[in-house]
């Protein structure tokens, strides 16, 4: 998921507390920022922390004066068989390969499990949205499958970059791809291509399995430590200090202080970090929730992409319903009431009354919009999918498209 | 009301998209600064002009924040292009003049304004229940919002690379750079602006303009500095007859404008630029056609869209500086003016995407015959003088200082929208009643 999604949902659990809507009203509290600044902080750890820590050892840097895709496919099969062989962890960088700030040459490295062999193509240039928007253009994985089973990875790739998104006429002409060997047996725990972009590149680990098979994490330090059940743990008394009144504690009162703190803030801090962790295990990487006890990370669930706009406006969009209802329904005087409670005696605070009311928000704000969105993106994709619109990319009947539902590219 | 006062409210309005369209050719120039100009010559020959109906008035300034929303932000992108080599991002827009294809950039953002402007004519209208609803829901609730907001833009901006050196230490160093470079100009523009909310710096008279020196140093200068350090060659421009958008495009880029616009309408304090962010993440916007049809659709809603709410009959929220100022003169009563304000924005609406063409084209034209420094060198000359005409040498001493960390993003390639702290921070702190204890912290209280 986004991170606005994390942190969406972070604020609606804060919402949930009846504790931090009160604290708005009695004294400004800020406990709903707070949970949204939990939600999006396993990230924040990561993109801040975890990736600098991280010790590699091996960085493939391909220039773009001498674009040789032997290097990166070398790289790869290298690193495999040297885990194999010595069984030691070995780390791998890609790097970008960055032309100027508008353009990024970009390549592709294919691990083929079965055939044991690394094909790396070179791209096309293209700019930072046009590699994010990469995965709207992108075919079906299955129809990709059934293309490199005909024509080979190297070719199908190639046709690939030269009709998604990119400088039009930039793929080499010639030399754009190498296909290295390996011999080790492997466990791929992502897909197999990786298309290498923007930012600072993928990064890999190569590790011997209790299965003699070298698994390959992709970027290991994502989703770690940083996205552990553990770690969420510790967040809640970061919170609980936080929400302490600091003045007490300059004053040497350190027993006050800790007296001040805000309970809720201990749950909203744990809760919408745990969210954060649930939210990511519905994609491909998943995270390592058991750390310390285990130092892999749990494969996800599958069920989306972190760059699916299905997905994202789905949750943005329950954490938005969320917020709204439980501000109403706390506030002193509701800005809205709602058909069904409209008779009943009582307020908000009545629970019949607060059950039929939430009752018919949830049919109004929750399932007849996610209905509607449904149907819409059901049509959609079937207008998608007739025969005239599937073949704008490729050279004939080959690919089918994902389109809108963008089955590719988890981070 | 008489078809007289009707006709002199459609010939004020085109009065107003002509002058907004002759200034917009001035890059840097906000329209926040004009109105403000515009209400001194307006107050000055207020006597001589006591029988004029200030409805008039009220279309010719609704023209100018129409016509202005649309054309604006054409001028730069024509007049100031981007040298790569001072930054880490080059944007869609920056990136399209260098290619040829400005007048594309242009109608795609032209396109999320056309899409703005639907939503303002036939959807607010219809909309004031649901507005008045959120309007009273959210009362007691803005300033956590926008202090979630803040929270955000901290929290969310990543180092682009994962820094040089052999430890760890010195690559938490490297990387780190730039975010601390961030944090400082979010501080620095933070502060400026709790002493600038604390205390009346500039001469009392022009007090109701003082973020103006603000403002002109954080965005305006910087750019134009960065526009002559510039020796970036400006393309012939293709004028192209029609844009390549795909079916989806349109709906997502303009969702998450209009959410953004509507978003920063609603709540104090909050711009464009902060809630485009926030809601390009929302819904997962991809690509650069998406992003230029945001931004369009995202700008008019925020400037237009927040004006209407100030003539929505019953809800009356009075959000940005062109409805604080028409407040000055004008308070909505009828509902009939209401729909004349509706005629109002359509008419310059639909003017303006007319003039578009036209527009981007005598822009290209101009850049092709005249460096493009030229048009910054006149925008600084002009934007100083009237920072100083309206707000005296305190005014400029302000704007000083507020160009030095206006150039910070520059230098370190930070956002730029951490800069907009100079308005998220002392609001977000007086609406949630802690900005007397912080005012007392800058011995300002």
């Amino acid at each position: 998921m986004k991170g606005i999604t994390h942190f969406m949902s972070g604020v609606a659990v804060a919402s949930c507390f009846p504790q931090a809507l009160d604290a708005i009203f009695a004294s400004r509290g800020l406990l709903l920022p707070l949970g949204g600044v939990f939600g999006v902080m396993p990230d924040t750890l990561d993109f801040r922390i975890a990736r600098y820590v991280w010790n590699y050892q091996r960085v493939c840097r391909i220039d773009e004066g001498n674009l040789d895709p032997r290097v990166a496919a070398e790289a790869m099969a290298q690193a495999i068989d040297d885990a194999a062989r010595t069984g030691d962890l070995i780390t791998l960088r890609l790097d970008v390969i960055r032309v100027s700030s508008s353009y990024y040459r970009t390549y592709l490295v294919y691990v083929d499990d079965q055939a044991k062999e690394v094909t790396a193509v070179i791209g096309s240039l293209k700019t930072m949205s046009q590699v994010m928007e990469k995965s709207e253009f992108m075919p079906s994985s299955a129809s990709v499958r059934q293309r490199i089973q005909k024509n080979g990875p190297a070719q199908t790739f190639k046709e690939l970059f030269e009709s998604l998104p990119g400088l039009p006429g930039s793929t080499p002409g010639e030399n754009y791809s190498y296909t290295a060997k390996f011999t080790a047996d492997i466990q791929n725990t992502y897909y197999q291509e990786t298309e290498v972009g923007i930012f600072s590149g993928p990064d890999f680990a190569f590790d011997v399995g209790p299965d003699g098979k070298v698994r390959i994490d992709f970027i290991p330090w994502h989703r770690t430590w940083s996205h552990s059940l553990l770690m969420g743990l510790f967040m809640g008394p970061v919170a609980f200090l936080v929400t302490a009144k600091s003045s007490l504690l300059f004053s040497g009162q350190i027993l006050a202080y800790l007296a001040s703190g805000t309970p809720a803030a201990f749950f909203i801090a744990v809760i919408a970090f745990w969210v954060h962790c649930f939210e990511d295990q519905t994609g491909h990487l998943g995270s390592n929730l058991l750390w310390p006890f285990t130092a892999k990370r749990t494969p996800g669930l599958k069920w989306t992409t972190a760059a699916s706009p299905v997905s994202n406006i789905g949750t943005n969009w329950l954490a938005f319903s969320t917020i709204i209802w439980n501000v109403n329904a706390h506030a002193p005087e509701p800005a809205f009431t709602l058909p069904w409670a409209w008779n009943l005696p009582g307020g908000f605070a009545d629970w019949t009354y607060y059950l039929s009311s939430l009752g018919v928000y949830v049919l109004l704000a929750i399932v007849i919009p996610y209905s509607a969105f449904f149907v819409l993106s059901r049509f959609y994709r079937s207008f998608k999918n007739e025969p005239g619109m599937m073949n704008r990319y490729g050279d004939g009947n080959t690919f089918e498209m994902a389109g809108f539902a963008a089955d590719e590219g988890d981070l | 009301m008489s078809s007289l006062l009707l006709i002199g409210c459609a010939g004020a309005t085109v009065l107003g998209v002509f002058v907004a369209a002759l200034i917009s050719l001035i890059p840097g120039l906000h329209i926040y600064n004009v109105i403000a100009i515009t209400m001194l010559v307006y107050f000055a020959i207020m006597d001589a002009m006591s029988g004029m109906d200030p409805l008039l008035m009220t279309s010719f300034l609704l023209g100018m924040v129409v016509a202005f929303s649309m054309l604006f932000t054409v001028s730069s992108q024509y007049f100031q292009p981007t040298d790569e080599s001072f930054r880490s991002l080059v944007l869609p827009h920056e990136r399209f003049l260098l290619e040829g294809r400005a007048h594309e950039a242009v109608l795609l953002a032209g396109v999320g304004s056309l899409v703005a402007l639907y939503a303002i004519v036939f959807l607010l209208p219809v909309m004031i229940d649901p507005i008045m609803t959120f309007s009273r829901l959210l009362q007691p609730h803005h300033y956590w919002i926008v202090m979630t907001v803040i929270a955000f833009v901290l929290m969310t901006e990543w180092p682009k690379d994962h820094g040089v050196g052999w430890t760890a230490a010195q690559r938490l160093q490297d990387g780190w750079v730039q975010l601390l470079m961030g944090y400082f100009s979010f501080i620095g523009a933070g502060i400026l602006g709790i002493v600038v909310f604390n205390r009346t710096l500039v001469p009392l008279d022009a007090s109701f303009q003082s973020l103006m020196p603000l403002f002109v140093g954080l965005f305006a200068i910087p750019t134009y500095i960065m526009t002559f350090l510039t020796e970036t060659r400006v393309p012939s421009q293709h004028h192209c007859n029609s844009v390549e958008i795909q079916d989806l495009d349109i709906p997502r880029g303009s969702l998450s404008g209009l959410l953004a616009g509507i978003f920063a309408a609603m709540n104090p304090g909050l711009t464009p630029g902060p809630t485009l962010l926030m809601t390009g993440h929302i819904t997962a916007q991809s690509g650069e056609r998406q992003f230029l049809i945001g931004g369009g659709a995202g700008r008019l809603m925020y400037y237009v869209g927040a004006l209407v709410l100030f003539f929505l009959p019953g809800v009356y929220l009075r959000r940005g500086g062109a409805a604080i100022n028409i407040s000055l003169f004008f308070v909505p009563e009828t509902e009939a003016q209401f729909h004349v304000i509706t005629m109002v924005i359509a008419l310059s609406g639909a003017l303006s995407f007319l003039m578009l063409d036209r527009f981007s084209l005598v822009c290209a034209r101009l850049v092709a015959l005249i460096p493009y420094k030229f048009f910054s060198a006149v925008g600084l000359v002009l934007l100083t003088y009237l920072v100083y005409r309206v707000t005296g040498p305190e005014g400029l001493t302000i704007m000083g200082a507020a160009t030095i960390l206006g150039v910070v993003p520059n230098v370190w390639h930070t956002r730029r929208i951490n800069l907009l702290a100079v308005l998220l921070v002392p609001i977000a702190l007086n609406m949630g009643g802690y900005g007397p204890a912080v005012a007392k912290i800058f011995a300002l209280y």
